[in-house]
């Protein structure tokens, strides 16, 4: 009996330490707006991280208008302006672990998208009325 | 016929039932000519009735508990020591052998083995999954370079470029 409990007091501590699933936790989302056009080529520097991801577009040159980094937690919105008076909001739907479920709406029109984020993925929103290119990373707690 | 002398020494057999059909045969057809060896074995029946009434009545006669009330005060009682390290022995090494050790550890790493297998065979998945979009117009998704992936809503007015 006293071998059966030692066994399942074994097998409990492995099991838990190798299933930690933090709940609750907040997610860092970095937030891009970027302006594209087809006229010139130039490329701002600190969108060399995606350049190589920007250059599979059918723009020429990009360049940052803002660039934010937000805390959220599980429900929580991030909301930022694009041109055009759109908005794009963020929501952190769920963070578990490595990942991060988001729901992402550009305000004023009906496109909407969601996405699951590993830490260090992003996600390129090419909203094409506008030329504006919104790229969303997770970056982790 | 034969003296008694053999059949007297098989009567204890003929009792116990442990002569051989033959000479079983044998012992009956004498005792049924020879009152001498019927007396005899009349009185080795008798007598073993009563030995193993004796027997029957003293062992259920007999003080057991006062026997091992005796033989328990003969026996050293263990000292506090003893005792602790008794009871530390018991929580400390549950495993009282080498054995058993050697099962324990075998039992873990089948559990962990188990655990860890989902986690080493899964394959790995991509660092950004779009799970739903909607939009009015031409919606494109596409896995980029670089942990990236696209989704490009196209403009819906005709005519405009799509991707290169």
């Amino acid at each position: 009996m006293k071998k059966l409990f030692f066994l399942g007091l074994l097998s409990a501590f492995f099991i838990t330490s190798f299933s930690t699933v933090a709940l609750g936790e907040e997610v860092g989302i970095g937030i891009r707006v970027i302006l594209a056009s087809h006229e010139g080529k130039a490329i701002d520097a600190r969108l060399q991280d995606i350049q190589k991801n920007l250059d599979t577009l059918n723009y020429s040159s990009y360049q940052l208008l803002q660039e934010r980094s937000f805390l959220l937690a599980e429900g929580e919105l991030a909301q930022l302006p694009l041109p055009g008076k759109k908005e794009v909001r963020v929501k952190l739907l769920k963070a578990q672990g490595e990942t991060a479920e988001i729901a992402v709406e550009i305000l004023r029109t009906e496109k909407k998208a969601k996405a699951t984020l590993k830490k260090g993925g992003t996600l390129l929103i090419v909203v094409e009325d506008d030329d504006v290119i919104v790229a969303i990373s997770a970056q982790g707690t | 016929m034969p003296g008694c002398g053999p059949f007297r020494s098989l009567l204890e057999k003929y009792l116990d039932e442990a002569l051989l059909p033959q000479e079983r045969a044998s012992v009956e057809r004498h005792l049924r000519g020879c009152r001498r060896c019927q007396g005899e074995l009349e009185e080795l029946t008798a007598l073993r009735a009563h030995l193993r009434e004796a027997v029957e009545a003293g062992v259920a006669d007999a003080p057991l508990a006062r026997i091992w009330e005796g033989v328990a005060e003969r026996l050293e009682p263990p000292t506090i020591i003893e005792r602790i390290w008794g009871a530390g022995k018991a929580l400390f090494f549950p495993f009282r052998s080498l054995k058993a050790l050697a099962w324990g550890a075998a039992a873990a790493l089948v559990v962990l083995f188990l655990v860890t297998l989902p986690l080493v065979t899964a394959p790995p998945t991509p660092s950004v999954v779009v799970e739903s979009v909607e939009s009015e117009g031409s919606v494109m998704i596409f896995q980029g370079e670089d942990e990236i992936a696209i989704v490009w809503f196209f403009e819906e007015e005709e005519g405009k470029e799509g991707m290169r």
